[in-house]
Parts: C-alpha cells; structure tokens; sequence
C-alpha cells in the first residue's frame, strides 16, 4: 500500500487508471443500446419487428431440420428420418470426400502435403521471418505438393483418376497459385515495359483472356488442345486444366500486381536508375518488394476466387470436392437427397473462403498500420 | 543514361588495349537501342515459331481428319436444338449462323435482365449494410458474406435444383392472373408494337424533335431525365388516345398443359439469372458499401449541420462523390456477369458458349473457327459494355473547378 502510494506521488496518478475500467453493466444502458439500434424511428422499429418475427419462424424450423430432427448416425437409407436431414452418406464418404479414390497405403501424403500447404499461411502471418524464405517457400510449395500428389523421384506415381475430393481442389488452387505468380509478375513487366512489342503482346493478352470466360479456356483444353498437337502426344488432364487455371488467374493477378508497381513512386525508380542499377536490379530489389507487400491483400481476394474457380473443373469430370459430394448423392441408395449436398458443400467453401478473407483483411490492416 | 554508362565502361575497355572486334562488340551489345532492338526481335521470332509449330500441326492434324478450314460451315444446316431461342430458330432448317446469332442473343438478354438486377438487389444490401439498424445491418452482413464465399456453380446448382421442385402448369404460382410461375418457367404478359413502318418512323423523328426542345428547356434545371421520360409518357397517351392504344399487353393463359399467350421464360433462364445476380450483387454490395464509407464522415456532418434532411444529403453529396469509386469495380463486376452466361452450360441454358463453342463445334469439328467466333463474339461484347460504362463514368465525373 505504502509502495503504491510512493508511485502515485511520483507520476501524480493513481495506479488504477492505466488499466482500462470495466463498466459496470446496467439495465439503463442496455435500453439506451436498444433504443438507438433497433428503434430509432417508427420505420426501424417495423423493420426490426418484422425481421424478427421472420427469424422466430425460419430459424427454429431450419435448426430443427438441420440438427434436431437429422439423422446423424445409421448404416442405410432406411434409418433416415423423414422431413429432416440425413447425414448418414455425409459420415460414410467422409473419407472419399477429403481423399477421393487416393491409395489408402499412401495417405499420409496426402495429410503432409496439406501440412504443408497450410503451413504457408502461418509463415505468411509473421513478421519475424525473413521475405526471402517466405518467397523460397512459395516457389518449393508446388514442387513439394506434385511430389507429394502426384508422385514421381523417390515417391510413387499416381494416376490422375486416383485424384479427387479435397485432395485435388488444394492440389489445384496451391499449385495453380504459386506458379501464376512469377507468369503474372512477367506479364506485369511487360505490359508496364518501354519495348512496345513487348507491351502490345503482353496487352492484349491480358485483354483477350480477360473479356472471355474460363469455362471457354477450359473446353478448348479438353476439345481443341489436342488439335494443335503432333498427332500421338496427348497431354494428362490435369496438365491441362492446371495450365489453364495458371495462365488464366495470371492475367488477374497481373492487373493487381501492374496496380502495386504503379503505385510505387516513381523516384525511386529512378534513383535506384541514377546509382547505377539496371532494369533487372531495379525491379528485383526495388519496385517489386514493395509492389508485392502492397498487392498481398488483393492477391488473397484473387486467391479466393482461384479456389472457388476450381470447382469448374467438375465439367471436365475430374471429381474434385464439389464432383465428389455431388458423385455420392447420384448414388442410387441416396437419389432423393437434394439438399444435403449442397449444404456441406457450402458449408465447406464457406468456412474456407471466409477464413482466408479474413486474414487477407488482417493483413491489409497491418500494411495501413506500417504506412502511417 | 544507361546509354551513356555503357558508353563509358567501353570506352575504359579501350583504354585497356582490348581487341577492336571486343571493342565493337561490347559497344554495340551494350547500345541500349541496339540491345531493346534485339530482345524485341527474338520474342518477336519466338512468339511466331510458336504460333507457326502450333498452325502448322492443327493443318496436319485437320488435313488427316479431312476437314477443310473456313467459315463455309456458317451456312450449312445446324440440325441441333436450342432449347431456349428469343429470336425464331428451326433446327431442321437454321443455319449455324443462326444458332450463333440466337446464342448471342440470349447471352445479351441474359447480361441485362442480370446486370439490372446485380444494381438494384447490391444497392439494397448496401443499403441495409449501412443501416443504423442493428438487426438489419447483421442480416445483410449474414447474407454477403455467405454469398460471396460460395462458388458461383453451388448457386447455380441449388437454384436449378428448387427449380425442379417448382409446381406443375396447373399448380402454377399466381400472381393476379397476369402472371404464373410453374416448372414451364414464368409466364409473363407479352407487349406488342400497334404500329407500322411508317407510323413508327413519324413517332420516332417526333420523339427526337421533343427531345431536342426539351434538351433546351431543361438546361437550366438540369433534369433531363425525368423530363425525357415525362414527355415520352406524354407523347405515348396522346398517341394512344388518337391513334390505336401505343403498346398492347397479353397476359399469358392457362390453355389445356400449357400457357398460351404471353412470353415464358424457361426455368434454367431465370434461375441463372437469379444465381449470377445474387452472387455478383453481393460483391457489388461491398463496392457500394466500402465507397460510401470512404467519403469522408465530415462530408454528412457538415451538411446536416446546414440544416439538410439525410436523406437529401445521401442523394445529393455522399452518392455523387462516391459514385466516382463506384463506377470502376462495377464495370469489372458487370463484365463478370456477362462472362457467366457460359455457365449456363451447366443447366441447359446456351449462350455463345453453348451454340456455337459447344454444339456446333461438336458437330462441325471445325474447332479453330468456332473458337475464334466465340472469342470474338464476348470480346465484342465486353469492349460494348466497357464504351458504355466508360461514358456513364465520365457524366458521372465532377466538374473540376
């Protein structure tokens, strides 16, 4: 006690104030908070009256089919109760979800390899680690998941049909991610080059795959790509598709990337030209490590769309997340079933996409902090 | 400056008694005009060796398949079915023109029954997401960021799939007789046109005459809008009222298993349509949202300070500031739109993508030249769609002082 009112008489505060005070809960208050919240004006109060006697009459049905009602354990369509939800093939093809028809010997490449991938974001998330390792990382990733995945050296080969499920939407969006990067980073260049036979090529590239769909893209990989081969070279499908999500998403990740150069102040540029550094150095040590802090947050938004494109794959019938629920539920003892599939495929995308919007947020926050 | 730097490093190589061909090696390779020369001309060389390995194997490839490359097959018959066609499509006697022409078509009608819709259902969510209203505001984040975080093709699929549960012709949803949802589609009235040729062509030039007088008039209160349409309704009555009625409307009916009358719009239509708009719409809603935060709070403080209603605020100094920021992402958000016709594959609906990029290239082999088409066609469309957002962002810009 004396101690402490040493200090007081030293700062002339009392001690208590650096921590923050708890306000101590009233009723008053929390009648304030209704009141300016949910009915400010005779119109909020209708609006909230309304949406609230809307929920009471969804949200106790729509529980009750999803949880309460459901069937969650069982071995067969009969054990389904009816007028609810039966998650009985959800729980059975659990397994073939995450590694689709992957060799059951060989799964814990699978369970590394997304080790491995998720690993990246925790890397991404610190501050600590050098940028250099971080983009080593980034540029072994793919490497590291295609051995993994798909085989090859000291690892087995496996053949592309053995992909599916969750395996392959991750094998997709990762590898499809980490390799359009350094296309779209040259595309990039190229369209801000002074060489104007670059920049017109690399322009109306960017333009011509942008104004078309990807589903286009991707018919052409599986109908006319073929054509523009030697007769008796066939390329693997997923060559082909993963081809097409990286030179496609490329284009994207190039308006961003073109965006952050451009907003990186041209005196820098041309100092780093005045001390004697060339093009190359230029870029490499000055532009980009700026351009690409600057772009990471946009990039996770493309990165996102990447990952939601992959279901498109599905037209060309490789089964991968989406392909697999909805395989199950065209199985002649779940037909019937219309909703279950598309709730867990929701449900997924959802938990997935919306984690990484979040952290890609959080990094923007962090870049604003860094700025002023 | 780099010119220059080369320069002298070659000039110091001289002076350190190098070999003369060195010398003009080193100069010239190491000329900035010289050397930009070069780069360009290999990628040049290199870009066309592809293209020519490429043409060359597609030539050898279609020679031994014994197709012949044109645009010929555009006038042969296509013998395929277009299971929804705005425009009069036979498949015993249409060409494959046709079936382009009626795929391009439903994909315009597709982008703007779509992209209106994508405006007005962003602007409501925007609108809700700002609200003051707790309840609202948390609705509306729900229904976002649900919508956003899911693959288009899930929407899709779910929206076809309670398509499939819609009732049958004589069940069909009613709304006051004029209008019938079933598992048809939606049965709206059908407008007609009352007029001829030439009656049309004198109510057109009058329609442009007004325009002009009104376009004075109103230079100086400046709401032309409104004026335009005012004046149109006006002219449309008092034709109406001379004349035979300007438009007529048919309400579809009930005629034995199916709706005569009126226009049906098949279910994988409106469905897509429901799909892509809400989608885009949730991300347009976010545009909508972060550009009128972004205008800065004092902008509202300073205007209800001089005593103006929110509203009126809202209207008059948020929205035609925010607008600016707006105008840019939505165009992206629109082409978007327009590119996800092709989806429509998925559910039976054939757009470009699904006439001529995919039925037609299935049964004419000619790959190349339909894909050409089809390329042509959306990027014909998209640089359409960017012209006339380009213009609306520039009426929309603020006059500079």
């Amino acid at each position: 006690m004396n101690h402490q009112a040493s200090i007081e008489k030293i700062t002339g505060k009392p001690i208590e104030a650096r921590a923050k005070k708890a306000i101590p809960f009233s009723f008053s208050r929390v009648m304030v908070w209704i009141k300016r919240n949910l009915f400010n004006t005779w119109l909020d109060s209708v609006v909230t009256l309304a949406l609230i006697a809307l929920l009471c009459l969804l949200l106790p049905k729509a529980l009750d089919w999803l949880f309460f009602s459901a069937t969650f354990s069982g071995t067969n369509r009969a054990d389904c109760a009816p007028g609810a939800a039966c998650w009985i093939p959800i729980r059975q093809y659990m397994d073939y979800y995450i590694y689709g028809p992957f060799p059951e010997s060989e799964q814990w490449r699978v369970n590394s390899a997304f080790a491995v991938g998720l690993f990246a974001f925790p890397l991404l998330f610190s501050q600590r680690i050098p940028q250099k390792w971080i983009v080593a990382y980034i540029l072994v990733l793919p490497v590291v998941l295609w051995l993994l995945l798909k085989g090859g050296f000291i690892f087995e080969d496996i053949s592309t049909s053995a992909l599916g499920g969750l395996t392959l939407t991750f094998f997709l969006g990762i590898i499809a991610m980490c390799l359009s990067l350094p296309v779209s980073i040259l595309l990039a260049l190229g369209r801000q080059s002074q060489l104007p036979i670059l920049r017109w090529a690399c322009t109306g590239y960017i333009e011509i795959i942008r104004s078309v769909p990807v589903i286009t893209f991707l018919f052409m990989a599986s109908l006319v790509l073929q054509l523009f081969l030697p007769s008796g070279v066939s390329i693997d499908v997923l060559f082909r598709v993963l081809f097409v999500l990286i030179f496609v998403s490329a284009v994207y990740k190039a308006e961003i990337i073109r965006g952050a150069i451009q907003a990186v102040p041209k005196g820098q540029i041309e100092a780093s030209y005045a001390m004697g550094c060339g093009y190359w150095k230029t870029m490499a040590y000055v532009v980009m490590p700026q351009a690409l802090r600057n772009s990471v947050p946009a990039l996770i938004t493309n990165f996102i769309g990447l990952f939601k494109e992959t279901t498109l794959v599905m037209i060309l019938g490789l089964l991968e997340v989406m392909g697999a629920i909805n395989a199950t539920f065209h199985n002649a003892e779940w037909l019937g079933l219309h909703a279950e599939g598309p709730i867990v495929i929701s449900a997924f995308f959802f938990i997935a996409c919306f984690s990484i919007a979040q952290y890609g947020a959080y990094l923007e926050r962090r870049i604003k902090r860094t700025k002023h | 400056m780099q010119a220059g730097f080369s320069l002298s490093l070659a000039f110091e190589s001289s002076t350190c008694k190098h070999h003369l061909w060195q010398l003009f090696m080193h100069s010239f390779l190491y000329n900035r005009k010289v050397r930009d020369t070069l780069i360009q001309l290999i990628f040049f060389a290199v870009i066309c060796f592809g293209i020519t390995y490429l043409a060359l194997n597609a030539a050898t490839n279609m020679r031994d398949a014994g197709l012949t490359s044109g645009f010929d097959f555009l006038f042969q018959r296509a013998g395929y079915d277009i299971s929804y066609s705005l425009i009069h499509y036979d498949p015993k006697t249409s060409t494959h023109l046709m079936a382009w022409a009626a795929g391009m078509v439903n994909t315009i009608a597709f982008a703007v029954v779509a992209i209106l819709l994508t405006t007005v259902i962003a602007l409501c969510l925007a609108v809700m997401r700002l609200s003051q209203n707790f309840l609202l505001s948390k609705v509306s984040l729900c229904l976002v960021e649900y919508v956003r975080n899911v693959p288009i093709l899930v929407h899709i699929s779910v929206w076809y799939t309670l398509s499939l549960m819609l009732p049958s012709v004589r069940q069909a949803f009613n709304f006051g007789d004029v209008s019938f949802l079933s598992n048809r589609g939606l049965s709206i009235p059908s407008v007609e046109w009352n007029y001829g040729l030439l009656a049309s062509l004198v109510f057109a030039a009058l329609w442009i005459v007004l325009c002009f007088f009104v376009k004075k008039r109103v230079s100086t209160t400046g709401r032309r809008i409104i004026s335009v349409l005012l004046m149109t309704i006006v002219l449309a009555v008092l034709a109406s009222l001379v004349f035979t009625p300007v438009i007529s409307f048919t309400a579809p009916k009930l005629v034995g298993f199916n709706f005569k009358h009126g226009w049906t719009l098949p279910p994988e239509f409106i469905m897509l349509i429901i799909a892509v708009s809400t989608y885009s719409a949730a991300h347009g809603s976010e545009v909508i949202r972060g550009s009128i935060l972004a205008i800065s709070k004092g902008q509202m403080e300073a205007g209800l300070a001089l005593g103006v209603r929110p509203n009126i605020v809202m209207n008059k100094v948020i929205i035609p500031q925010a607008l600016h920021s707006i105008i840019p992402p939505m165009t992206s958000i629109y082409i978007n739109v327009l590119k996800a016709a092709a989806l429509g594959s998925v559910v039976g609906f054939m757009d470009i993508m699904g006439t001529m990029g995919g039925s037609s290239l299935n049964i004419t082999g000619q790959a190349i030249e339909c894909i050409v088409i089809v390329m042509v066609s959306y990027g014909i469309l998209n640089l359409i769609l960017a012209a006339i957002m380009g213009r609306f962002n520039k009426a929309m810009q603020l006059k500079g002082r």
